[in-house]
């Protein structure tokens, strides 16, 4: 009983259009539903995969929807049914596919399932079903040779078996994200500091060696400094979400991409980043108008401070001096399933309380960000903002502070989380929503 | 005239005075302003600091203070033409100051005018072109303006001026590693080792910065082949390649490379030894082998022979050791060798090692050890139980002063006499073992499950369970998993008689004492004779297992299905499963049927303790990128 819903990307939002179209909508929903309960799920059988408390295991369900769609087989996301589960055809494959890979579902008769959509449509409950339609394509901008395990969102894909292309600046300059649908942005400093790691690892072989690399690179595709190579990297990618992609970033690949934007007419980089001194009215020659996400924020002018800015909240720094990990959670927020399906795409879990963790940028600064942003997740009672959304052109962004969800410190060389240890890890259920959010049918709003 | 006599001298002074007063009071101003300046170019109010910079510099164009805090303030503030007339000043006085030179070199590179650098930095070098230092300073300033090519080419200009082709080694070396042309890098390290052979720990752990990197462990190996092909005497050299070869598992190339260390180092066969127990360890078992025989061989004086010689026969050993995890079928694998026969011969030689080892050290531990393996092999995996008995006895007889040793035979000499039939004798070996006090070891333990068993076997069920309750009250004891399972077994088999439980009991004791046409049998008879006793099922897998274990595989698959079919309630079907995947997967080769055996495990129990085995070959099996 899919309601089928039409929509645009860039009419989603948090508030309704007007509330003519709501009531019409209304109508449109509850004769889709009817027709649908009636023709297409009373004789057939299906596979929930329950996404509450019931399920063996969150993030590989994740990658089963993943492989459905692979299968042209289309798959409904319930959503804020018990926990955002999916409702497939029961197809023989599906079931042992789940088997496989150990993900728990449940068979429901046609009558069965045909009462779980006529519950999500029920205007007394905040659920809604969203067709996914098609596998999106992904790309991870990442270097060359880099290893999975210091990302959360490449460790997340591994684990739930999704596939992704890898791509760096030659592809992004030569407007291949076209190609995708999805890019991630892996933890990149776009502002041309390396990570502003300089103080406590610029003797590292593996720093020295990445400063290289990105010089030569720099060089290879006629740019002097690296900082310039990573504002062209972002303006290509800020391009590319306009024209209708989904961009996605963690920790400090979020505010370092907004910096970089900024300073388009001015040099941030001091001595040891890029071979000359940063300019000292770097401060007042940004453009927070090129920036997606934030405004007004003041640079980190000390380039031996691990810290790009004032966005980033706790400093990075300080953060743990000042965090307990044994009372570190934030808290998402709850949408109208109905009215705004994405920002409800993005936040669907089985826990709305989530465990804390830090990065090298853990939480964004409310008052610093764009008004036209919808938070999604913040730590309650305070400024701190853990997972934000916005549109851009004909495309969206989302930001999630923070680097693995799973391991509350992690640092420079730590060992890779071993993610069949988290397999029902609420924070790695957030980035694993973002992925499957482009697979919704993306077709014009008939208001 | 003695007025104007006095009145000279004294305003002479007074001038004086006057002078240095003055001249103080300017310098007192100086110190003032140049430390306000630093203060505000440490608050970052670089302008400020800039005017009151350029002021002191008009007064004092000669103090190297200001001017070098001018520059460094032009260079901050991206000022790089100022900087430059500066330099150019400063160097009007000096000319010849390489530092100045190549201070101004990296303005130029700062502001891209990289032909005006190179000028200048060919100038600081004309300045003393048969000096190190000229070469370093000029190569550092490149460095620091991120040059490194031409960093490399002006250390190599300077060798060739200097006439000494080993200098910079190090520096080259870093530069080129850093540029990830690790070809070039390796080549300077290995000039490094030539110049200083102390160096190789220090090569080596340069080395292994970019090993890891892609192609760098197969560039740097080609390298050092090469190197050590046009000097072959170089000790280091084939040190520093053994240890590539190691780094990418080539044990067989290493151990050639050890050999020609030994022989030139003169180490009497510790380098050889060494290298076999680190191949040993790193499971490259032919090659381990291969290298404590050279040892045994070539030096007969080695100083630890004996040790050298167990660990050519544990290799020999523990290269034939197919590892079951599951045991699925007990501790013999049907399906780890094609046969036993192809494995005798590996496991003979390994006899014969150890034989050895007791002949030329009797009495010691490691012949004590020695004829434990051999027990073993004999027991295990020859069947031979009168020799593995005869192995047991001698070891019980002349080294009961190695206790552990001692004792791990006594129980082994126990199991012997149990498959013999000896129920007696098997019982008094354990009884010894046990003793009679709290069971404080676990060769204890393991003593006391045994007499447990042999009460089972006996059928005398009552006191198997009081043998039990003793090792099943101590949670940390390895052997209380075995205790409670059999305690399990026989509880819930006692009722409501024993007298299928007896039955069974006759049967497994000939299974476990592999007489198994004669356990089939008795197995065959108990499912004919008590088809409705719970026992039934348990029955039947074990008339599979024998089954499997005698290789007949589809027989095996029939009774395995009977059960599913027959007893769906028994709580073996998740093992029978899971022993029906493997007979088809590794007895039958059917991957198709193996599949959909495992597939049915996880559709009928998902909560097993073998889900994720069965789906780890699954995807194996499917060819799965996982």
């Amino acid at each position: 009983m899919i309601c089928n819903l039409q929509f645009a990307i860039c009419n989603w939002g948090t508030n309704p259009l007007n509330s003519s179209f709501n009531l019409r909508r209304k109508l449109l929903v509850a004769c889709c539903s009817l027709l649908s309960a009636f023709c297409s799920t009373l004789f057939a059988q299906k596979v929930l995969i329950p996404m509450d408390l019931k399920q063996t295991d969150h993030l590989k369900a994740y990658g089963i929807a993943y492989w459905v769609l692979t299968k042209n087989i289309e798959v409904d996301w319930l959503l804020n049914y018990q926990g955002g589960s999916f409702m497939i055809d029961g197809f023989d494959i599906v079931k042992s596919e789940c088997r496989i890979r150990g993900v728990w579902f449940e068979e429901l008769s046609g009558a069965q399932a045909s009462q779980v959509y006529a519950e999500i449509q029920s205007e007394d409950n905040n659920m809604d079903a969203i067709r996914l339609e098609k596998a999106p394509k992904i790309a991870v901008y990442v270097r060359p040779n880099s290893l999975p395990w210091d990302d959360a969102v490449m460790l997340a894909m591994e684990y739930a078996e999704i596939p992704y292309d890898r791509v760096w600046d030659d592809e992004v300059l030569q407007d291949k994200l076209l190609q995708y649908d999805w890019i991630h942005l892996h933890h990149e400093d776009f502002t041309g500091q390396y990570g502003k790691f300089y103080f406590s690892f610029s003797h590292a072989p593996w720093y020295i060696e990445q400063q290289v690399m990105y010089e030569k690179k720099a060089k290879e595709l006629g740019f002097r400094k690296v900082s310039e190579l990573k504002r062209a990297v972002a303006e290509k990618i800020k391009e590319y979400i306009a024209a209708g992609g989904f961009m996605f970033a963690m920790c400090s690949a979020t505010d370092t991409y907004d910096i970089a934007l900024a300073a388009q007419n001015t040099d941030i980089c001091d001595i040891m980043y890029d071979g000359d001194a940063a300019d000292h009215d770097a401060q007042k020659k940004l453009d927070y108008a090129q920036c997606l996400a934030f405004e007004n924020f003041t640079l980190e002018k000390n380039p031996l401070r691990y810290e790009y800015s004032d966005i980033d909240i706790p400093p990075s720094d300080i953060a743990l001096a000042l965090l307990n990990p044994e009372s570190d959670y934030f808290t998402l927020f709850e949408f109208s399933a109905k009215y705004d399906p994405v920002p409800t795409m993005l936040t669907q879990n089985h826990a709305n309380i989530i465990r804390g963790f830090l990065g090298q940028t853990t939480n964004f600064k409310k008052s610093l960000m764009k008004k036209t942003l919808t938070v999604l997740a913040e730590k309650e009672g305070t400024e701190e903002v853990r997972y934000l959304h916005g549109n851009f052109g004909r495309g969206t962004f989302t930001f999630y502070g923070g680097h693995d969800p799973e391991d509350y410190r992690h640092e420079v060389g730590d060992p890779p989380t071993d993610l069949r240890l988290h397999k029902n890890s609420p924070g790695y259920r957030l980035i694993l929503n973002n992925i499957l959010f482009p697979a919704a049918k993306k077709k014009q709003q008939k208001t | 005239m003695q007025i104007r006599g006095l009145v000279l001298p004294l305003l002479s002074v007074l001038l004086s005075i006057g002078w240095t007063v003055n001249s103080l009071a300017q310098r007192g101003e100086t110190d003032i302003k140049f430390r306000l300046a630093q203060s505000y170019e440490r608050s970052g109010d670089f302008e400020s600091a800039l005017k009151l910079y350029q002021e002191l510099h008009q007064k004092d164009s000669t103090n190297a203070a200001i001017a070098e805090a001018l520059r460094r303030l032009y260079v901050q503030l991206k000022r790089y033409d100022e900087a430059i007339v500066l330099m150019q000043s400063l160097l009007l006085v000096t000319p010849n100051d390489i530092g100045l030179l190549t201070q101004l070199a990296s303005i130029f590179a700062l502001k891209s005018d990289e032909p005006k650098a190179l000028e200048v930095w060919e100038r600081a070098i004309a300045v003393d072109t048969k000096n190190e230092i000229t070469y370093r300073l000029v190569a550092n300033s490149m460095t620091q303006s991120r040059l490194f090519d031409r960093a490399i080419a002006i250390y190599a200009r300077g060798r060739s001026a200097l006439g000494n082709s080993t200098l910079f080694t190090s520096d080259i070396a870093y530069l080129y590693s850093m540029m990830m042309n690790y070809r070039e890098a390796t080549r300077e390290y290995l000039n490094l080792i030539r110049q200083n052979p102390n160096q190789l720990g220090y090569v080596q752990s340069r080395i292994a910065m970019y090993t890891g990197r892609e192609g760098g462990l197969e560039l740097t190996t080609h390298v050092v082949e090469e190197a050590v092909n046009n000097d072959p005497g170089n000790v280091q050299l084939h040190q520093l390649l053994a240890w590539l070869y190691m780094e990418a598992r080539h044990f067989d190339k290493a151990y050639y490379v050890y050999k020609l260390i030994d022989a030139k180092s003169n180490a009497s066969g510790n380098e050889l030894y060494n290298f076999a127990e680190r191949a040993l360890r790193e499971k490259a078992y032919t090659t381990a082998a291969k290298t404590f025989q050279d040892v045994i061989q070539l030096y007969p004086k080695f100083p630890h022979r004996a040790q050298a010689k167990f660990g050519y026969a544990r290799t020999l050993e523990e290269a034939d050791a197919a590892i079951d995890t599951l045991k699925l079928f007990g501790d013999k694998n049907p399906f780890g060798e094609k046969s036993d026969e192809e494995a005798k011969p590996r496991f003979s030689n390994a006899i014969i090692a150890y034989d050895d080892i007791i002949r030329e050290f009797p009495s010691t531990e490691i012949a004590a050890r020695s004829l434990l393996r051999i027990a073993i092999l004999k027991q295990e995996k020859f069947f031979d139980l009168d020799g593995a008995r005869s192995s047991l006895e001698i070891l019980q007889r002349d080294y009961a002063r190695f206790p552990s040793i001692a004792n791990e035979a006594r129980l082994r000499l126990g199991d012997v006499f149990f498959i013999l039939g000896d129920l007696q004798k098997a019982e008094s070996q354990y009884q010894m073992v046990a003793g009679k006090g709290p069971l404080i070891n676990e060769h204890q333990e393991r003593a006391t499950v045994r007499l447990a068993e042999l009460r089972y076997f006996q059928g005398l069920f009552p006191e198997a369970l009081e043998k039990l309750k003793a090792l099943t009250a101590n949670p940390l004891s390895n052997a209380t998993n075995d205790a409670l399972s059999l305690q399990l077994f026989i509880q819930e088999n006692m009722k409501p008689n024993d007298a299928a439980l007896r039955e069974f009991a006759k049967a497994d004791l000939r299974k476990r004492q592999n007489k198994l046409s004669e356990a089939l049998k008795y197995f065959e008879s108990l499912v004919q004779t008590y088809p409705n006793t719970d026992i039934v099922d348990e029955t039947l897998m074990n008339i599979g297992d024998i089954l499997t274990q005698m290789k007949r595989y589809g027989e095996a698959i029939a009774t395995y299905e009977k059960m599913l079919k027959d007893f769906p309630q028994s709580i073996a079907l998740e093992r029978t499963l899971m022993k029906m995947g493997e007979v088809y997967e590794r007895g039958l080769y059917d991957k198709t049927k193996a599949i959909g055996s495992y597939e049915q495990l996880l559709k009928l129990y998902p909560n097993s303790i073998y889900v994720n085995e069965a789906r780890k070959r699954i995807r194996e099996m499917r060819g799965d990128n996982i």
